[in-house]
């Protein structure tokens, strides 16, 4: 792919990325919410199933991870201290999306 | 010739994206539809030259899509490529009783998605 292409596409990557951070950050806020019920921790784990899958496309492959870590912690009932860790990973997760809004888009390589 | 592509995926931001990259980077067409029922009257309607489809959706989920796709005469032959953030041992075995053309996972890389479609069906060659 030619380096216009490139360009034009990472110009229409940022374009995407300012638009959808507010779902993006509605998705980290269910996982800080202490999902205790079983409806609730079904949301929860979608929302970090859906954060695992976007967030390395629009160049930040540590929020996936995060949010795989997220998901891992969510495939169980869950206790006070997975209540914690969830909490510690949506304000990581909510920093990362704060920083990569400051920087713009960069595509990355997915993760192995 | 202009390839044709439907996307089915539940998340707005994943068909953006993925739509963006085909059309930016191969040139293909690119169609889309937001659930696994409107995905399966699309892909009978418009006729795509393959179809790239979530696996894990609310309601219908991408394997019951595949199986859908496969009993209508129209559509049966569409190559369909899933694609999804998590593959496990149980769903590794469901996806290779389905014969879809290859498993993609998330997060794909928007500047390479294109070449990872060719190459799983053959285009180019």
């Amino acid at each position: 792919m030619d380096s216009a292409n490139a360009q034009k596409l990472e110009a229409m990557l940022r374009t995407l990325w300012r638009g959808n951070q507010a779902v993006l950050l509605e998705r980290v806020e269910l996982l800080r919410a202490a999902p205790r019920d079983e409806l609730a921790r079904s949301q929860a784990r979608e929302a970090a199933h859906k954060l695992a899958g976007v967030l390395g496309t629009f160049g930040l492959p540590q929020g996936t991870e995060l949010a795989r870590e997220a998901e891992a912690i969510l495939e169980q009932p869950i206790d006070a201290a997975d209540c914690v860790a969830l909490a510690a990973i949506a304000d990581h997760l909510a920093a990362v999306i704060a920083a990569k809004s400051n920087e713009g888009v960069h595509p990355a390589s997915p993760l192995p | 010739m202009q390839r044709r592509i439907l996307i089915i995926d539940d998340e707005d931001d994943i068909r953006e994206v993925a739509a963006l990259s085909l059309e930016t980077v191969a040139g293909w067409e690119v169609l889309t539809a937001h659930s696994g029922a409107a995905g399966i009257v699309r892909a009978a309607e418009e006729q795509p030259d393959a179809i790239l489809l979530d696996v894990m959706m609310p309601g219908m989920d991408g394997p019951t899509v595949v199986q859908e796709l496969r009993k209508n005469p129209a559509t049966q032959g569409i190559p369909v490529l899933l694609l999804t953030a998590k593959v496990q041992g149980a769903d590794q075995r469901r996806f290779a009783g389905l014969r879809v053309a290859a498993v993609l996972l998330k997060p794909f890389d928007p500047l390479t998605l294109a070449r990872q479609v060719s190459d799983a069906l053959g285009w180019g060659k």
